[in-house]
């Protein structure tokens, strides 16, 4: 499986880097958009990727 | 992709900082200052001139104040959503609290409490330090909130 830095995963979603680390810290929430390219780049569905905790 | 703007581009001393992005938005910024120095000085020893003159003369800055306006707007739409909504936040921030410095001047001023230069109100300069001090320790909080700020 390929390692991707923050940097090549942000430019492959375009996005800034910031916003990857955020969201991998669990410091922010991508929009839907953004969730479904990530999804979509790692070849997964968004529930694969992506908890929800109410 | 086509890659977002960032704050760091913009802001000397980051990682990321680039010239060439800085004065895309800062150009205009620096002929308005540039072309406010040389009104001044030009006016200084022109007083005799009428009022359509000097009017029109200390209005000419904000030609270029206007297309950083137009600049710093593109700059702004340009950023992922993350950080538009940091700025936001931030510039919310800022302005918010220039308000509140300001009221609070005006309402020692109406009391008759010395508040040394200030004793008409912040003024231009003093609305622009107080917005820039705020804008930064704006940033710094909120990026340190959404984690932003952390290298890797």
């Amino acid at each position: 499986m390929r390692k991707w830095s923050q940097g090549a995963l942000a430019d492959a979603l375009g996005v800034s880097r910031q916003t990857i680390n955020a969201i991998e810290t669990e410091k922010y929430d991508p929009s839907l958009p953004l969730a479904f390219k990530i999804a979509r780049l790692f070849e997964q569905t968004i529930e694969e990727v992506f908890d929800y905790i109410e | 992709m086509k890659r977002p703007n960032t704050i760091g581009s913009v802001l000397p001393g980051t990682g990321e900082y680039s010239f060439k992005a800085d004065m895309r938005l800062s150009f205009w910024l620096m002929v308005a200052a540039a072309t406010f120095v040389g009104v001044r000085i030009l006016m200084s020893g022109h007083s005799e001139w009428n009022v359509v003159s000097r009017v029109s003369l200390n209005l000419l800055p904000l030609v270029p104040g206007m297309l950083y306006v137009r600049n710093f707007k593109r700059f702004i739409c340009g950023l992922d959503k993350l950080q538009r909504r940091v700025q936001v936040e931030v510039m919310l921030y800022a302005t918010l609290g220039t308000l509140f410095i300001a009221m609070v001047l005006s309402v020692l001023n109406a009391q008759g409490v010395s508040t040394g230069d200030f004793e008409h109100g912040l003024g231009i300069g003093g609305v622009l330090i107080s917005m820039f001090v705020l804008w930064v320790l704006g940033s710094y909080v909120t990026h340190r909130r959404f984690g932003v700020s952390d290298e890797k």
